[in-house]
């Protein structure tokens, strides 16, 4: 099982609109950042605000620093950048503070830092009605195509590997007439099936081995679309990852925005002209997301928004139909899990392996917060141990 | 944390109504051949509101919620199947006695919480049990034909599999405890044949047959059926052997025994099936319980 089929028929969109900066920014960061700038300093886009665990904290609007805790404000003014200096890709990728933009969010140098034989690029986006990288391949393939051919050149890596939804002709065209003259990039088309934008689903789909803890261990790199695209600007291009496209969507309106880091969930919609009263936002996607405020800061993490009815779901006793048992993606039983919950066998069952993708709650007809359920039980384990 | 927030369209109510659809099949040739509709319908209606009265006093005793009965299909689906078949050998207030069993039962299994899984099963096993007799001696008492009500089914094999293909096709029952058994059946079918003569579509059609098909449909509504891929494998041709087995004796009481008591080996597959293993605990003492009827009943 590598997944299920989550959307019916995926339609995507490929214009990418600009959310014009707002007056405000709100630059969130952890609490081991060291933070560089003071209230009333002048920075501009690409400015670095501080240190997190070795990477910087980049500004991504000019302006004046208002505030500096909990998070770093800034009035916007208008845009001046700031560009990077770099003597190689692995400092353009420090520099430019890339991380992994599928969700993981760690930084992209320390997987480059390794030999590696294959390069799989992710262009799966299973998550439902998420467009956002589908948009930047189209729009960006030129860029996304220098920089494989530049990995391809100066990494030791002997194949480059583009795994794709196979639902998608514009896609498939795209990527066909501008790697056919490419030996060493070759183009996989895969089921449109969730969890397979999953690390580890992809490479057993691609490569058919299972690794324990990194997909190093069986020589492989796997970046998604967008970091390539973001790796692009920074090598080439000089400039710090403070952007990203995201989709939004709003029943049927569907939208690709590139929005810069920082912007609040209202700043997005209210541009778009969605009315958010009475609705639920999920942030993140509907199968991994969160409920959001509409005051909530979008950090480059995140991939959508979406404003949904809020519709309750009943719960009903389970009636062991084993669906949640059949799909669930590292083999976990969250029935079993569910029964043994205050049980000491609960750690056989081995709920800290538990990758939270939600397709036990999605899938259950009886309504169970599974998800919620194994958590728990994760949670009791970790504990334990 | 608080996702998904999407979910399958396949919901519990769903299934609920696709198996009341499954039955449409059933009715109407029911109507077909009898063609006394009006009666029917009386009986049709008399034996919904009996379920239902029944499920809402389980509800009473057992202080479940309203709402977590109405899971409970299995009694209502069981009563409509046998109004749909025997309206007139089969009246209303046997059904209502049968439910009584059903419920003392389960209501002695919830209530005093006696050892989860196997007083479940037993309290379930023992009520269909009685239930069966029951059936049986009133069905000698109405029809006075001495036929037994299992054997009419037997003619009632196309709308039930019409019936049982529906409910595979939209998911709502597992395939694999559901064709396994059939697949077993054929495969011992083609085995026959080169063994003796005669046709495979003679013998299997003689294998298969509407109780088995609705059992296999009314197992898989149960409570009680594995939940991995591999243990409802096994599950699955396990029962096929057992049904050829008392199928092969001719003896559809026995085979009835195989019905009743089957659903208790449960936990054993559970247990085969479940890559982390939880407990064998739970499953032994079911699964001696078993192999001893088994064991006497094919002695
Ligand atoms: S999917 Fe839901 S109803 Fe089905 S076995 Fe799992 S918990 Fe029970
Ligand atoms: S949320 Fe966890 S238990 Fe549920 S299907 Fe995903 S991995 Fe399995």
């Amino acid at each position: 099982m590598i997944g299920i089929k989550v959307e019916k028929k995926k339609q995507y969109q490929d214009t990418i609109t600009t959310i014009p900066c707002p007056k405000k920014i709100t630059i969130p960061y952890s609490k081991d950042s060291i933070i560089k700038v003071k209230v009333k300093d002048t920075v501009k886009t690409g400015t670095v605000l501080g240190i997190c665990n070795e990477l910087p904290i980049i500004s991504s609007v000019s302006g004046v620093v208002t505030k500096i805790k909990p998070n770093i404000q800034i009035d916007v003014t208008i845009d001046k950048f700031e560009k990077i200096k770099h003597d190689s890709l692995i400092d353009a990728l420090k520099k430019a503070s890339i991380y992994g933009l599928s969700g993981s969010f760690k930084p992209t140098y320390l997987k480059y830092n390794q030999p590696a034989k294959t390069l799989i690029v992710n262009m799966m986006e299973c998550e439902p009605y998420v467009m956002a990288d589908y948009a930047t391949t189209i729009n960006y393939i030129k860029e996304i195509k220098e920089m494989l051919i530049y990995l391809l050149n100066n990494h030791p890596f002997e194949e480059v590997i583009i795994a794709y939804p196979n639902n998608q002709r514009n896609l498939r065209e795209t990527l066909t007439t501008s790697f056919e003259d490419n030996e060493n990039i070759r183009l996989v088309s895969l089921p449109t099936l969730y969890p397979l934008g999953w690390e580890k689903l992809l490479v057993r789909a691609i490569k058919h081995v299972d690794y324990q803890e990194n997909p190093i261990e069986v020589g492989c790199i796997v970046s998604n679309v967008s970091t390539i695209y973001a790796m692009y600007k920074a090598y080439f291009l000089n400039i710090p990852l403070y952007e990203r496209v995201i989709t939004v969507v709003n029943e049927d309106d569907k939208y690709n925005v590139l929005i810069r880091n920082g912007m609040k969930v209202k700043d997005i919609l209210s541009y778009l002209k969605i009315s958010y009263n009475d609705k639920k936002i999920v942030l993140g996607g509907l199968m991994m997301g969160r409920e959001v405020t509409p005051n909530t800061v979008v950090t480059l993490k995140e991939n959508s928004i979406f404003c949904i009815d809020d519709v309750k779901q009943e719960e009903s006793s389970c009636i062991r139909c084993g669906k949640c048992v059949n799909t669930c993606p590292v083999k976990l039983s969250p029935v079993l899990i569910k029964e043994q919950i205050n049980s000491s066998r609960l750690t056989r069952l081995h709920p800290e392996k538990c990758i939270e993708c939600s397709i036990c709650s999605y899938i259950c007809p009886s309504r169970i917060p599974l998800k919620q359920i194994v958590l728990t039980a994760k949670k009791k384990v970790n504990e334990h141990e | 944390m608080n996702s998904p927030f999407i979910y399958s369209p396949l919901t519990t109510k769903k299934i609920r109504q696709y198996f009341l659809l499954s039955l449409l099949p059933l009715i109407f040739y029911n109507i077909y051949v009898k063609g006394n509709l009006g009666f029917y319908l009386l009986v049709f209606v008399l034996g919904l509101l009996t379920s239902l009265v029944f499920i809402y006093m389980y509800t009473y005793f057992t202080n479940y919620t309203w709402k977590d009965l109405k899971e409970y299909i299995d009694p209502l689906t069981t009563t409509l199947f046998f109004l749909i078949l025997y309206p007139k050998s089969f009246p209303c207030f046997a059904i209502c006695f049968m439910m009584g069993i059903y419920i003392l039962f389960s209501l002695l299994a919830f209530k005093y919480r006696l050892v989860k899984w196997s007083s479940f099963y037993l309290a379930l096993s023992l009520s269909f049990l009685l239930f069966y007799h029951l059936g049986f001696s009133l069905n000698r008492l109405f029809i006075s034909n001495g036929t037994s009500i299992f054997s009419v089914l037997s003619f009632y094999v196309l709308p039930c599999l019409i019936g049982f293909i529906f409910l595979i096709l939209t998911k709502s029952i597992k395939w694999k405890i559901s064709v396994i058994p059939i697949f077993t059946l054929l495969f011992i079918s083609v085995m026959m044949f080169f063994f003796h003569s005669g046709s495979i579509f003679g013998r299997f059609y003689k294998m298969i047959s509407s109780p088995i098909l609705f059992y296999l449909c009314f197992l898989n509504n149960h409570k009680d059926t594995p939940v991995s891929g591999v243990g409802c494998l096994i599950y699955g041709m396990v029962l096929g052997m057992l049904l050829f087995v008392f199928n092969a004796q001719n003896s559809i009481l026995r085979l009835s025994y195989i019905f009743v008591f089957y659903p208790i080996t449960t936990p054993l597959f559970d247990y085969i099936g479940s890559s982390e293993r939880p407990a064998i605990q739970k499953a032994i003492v079911p699964i001696l319980l078993f192999l001893i009827i088994v064991i006497a009943l094919v002695r």
